[in-house]
């Protein structure tokens, strides 16, 4: 059964070019939707949509030409889901992945937990066990030893 | 009571015991001790797994004498498969239509 998003793309340009059509308001209102839009960390943005509420959401990761991560708040649905664009230089182009997730809890957390994991860690180890991992750091339980130390070593490797 | 949606059912299968749990009911329905048993877990810890699955509706129980017998029921799973087939169409489209916007505006 299929529970998440997650399709690829190659385009003949440079990341940094498609970078900016994924971040800049004007391109996004061409090809996604009418966007209010930045790429900070903790912006928060909104796409409108015709005849629905519009998406919200709030800008989690930001690595220029590279990553761009931020949750995905669909008001008529009531809960946020993630959407991650990861770009790649390929053969003078870009491969595009995009990963939209539901999530088990919201992502309150992030911005404060970025100082201790590595985002891209989570990218690999994927989200739900990546917010199990900020539910230890919050409240550690006893396990919480093992679980930083391979923690530790996977985002030093 | 609400229909759970593909956001609740999410949070329903998130957890790895809670999927091992579905996948032991896949093969027949279960008295919650055996349940317990099979996982090595507490009788308390096996029922709080199993009340977030009724209530995302993911099982349902029948009294069988002193017993209570869990069974699996897949539908709701349904929601969050649909949720990710309706996204995967709108974000297929969406990336068509960034590939058109780059010709376009190279």
């Amino acid at each position: 059964m299929k529970e998440h998003v997650d399709l690829e793309a190659v385009y003949p340009f440079p990341p940094e070019r498609v970078w900016e059509a994924l971040t800049n308001s004007d391109a996004l209102s061409k090809w996604l939707m009418p966007a209010d839009f930045q790429p900070l960390i903790g912006y928060r943005f909104r796409l409108d949509r015709p005849d629905q509420n519009p998406i919200k959401g709030k800008v989690i990761e930001v690595e220029t030409a590279k990553i761009l991560a931020y949750t995905w708040e669909d008001d008529d649905e009531g809960q946020e889901s993630v959407v991650v664009w990861t770009l790649e230089p390929k053969d003078g182009g870009t491969q595009l992945r995009l990963q939209h997730r539901l999530v088990e809890a919201p992502v309150v957390n992030c911005l404060s937990m970025d100082l201790y994991f590595n985002w891209r860690h989570a990218l690999r180890m994927g989200l739900p066990q990546f917010l199990r991992h900020l539910t230890y750091a919050v409240r550690p339980p006893i396990v919480y030893v093992d679980e930083s130390q391979s923690v530790k070593e996977e985002v030093k490797a | 009571m609400a229909t759970p949606g593909p956001y609740d059912v999410y949070a329903a299968i998130a957890a790895p015991a809670r999927r091992e749990i579905l996948g032991l009911l896949a093969s027949g329905d279960q008295p919650v001790q055996q349940l317990a048993e099979s996982f090595q877990m507490t009788l308390p810890a096996v029922s709080q797994h199993l009340a977030i699955l009724r209530d995302a509706g993911l099982v349902s129980v029948r009294k069988a004498g002193r017993q209570r017998i869990y069974s699996i029921n897949a539908e709701p799973l349904k929601s969050v498969a649909e949720w990710a087939q309706s996204y995967e169409r709108f974000w297929t489209d969406k990336l068509a239509a960034l590939g058109e916007y780059l010709e376009e505006n190279p």
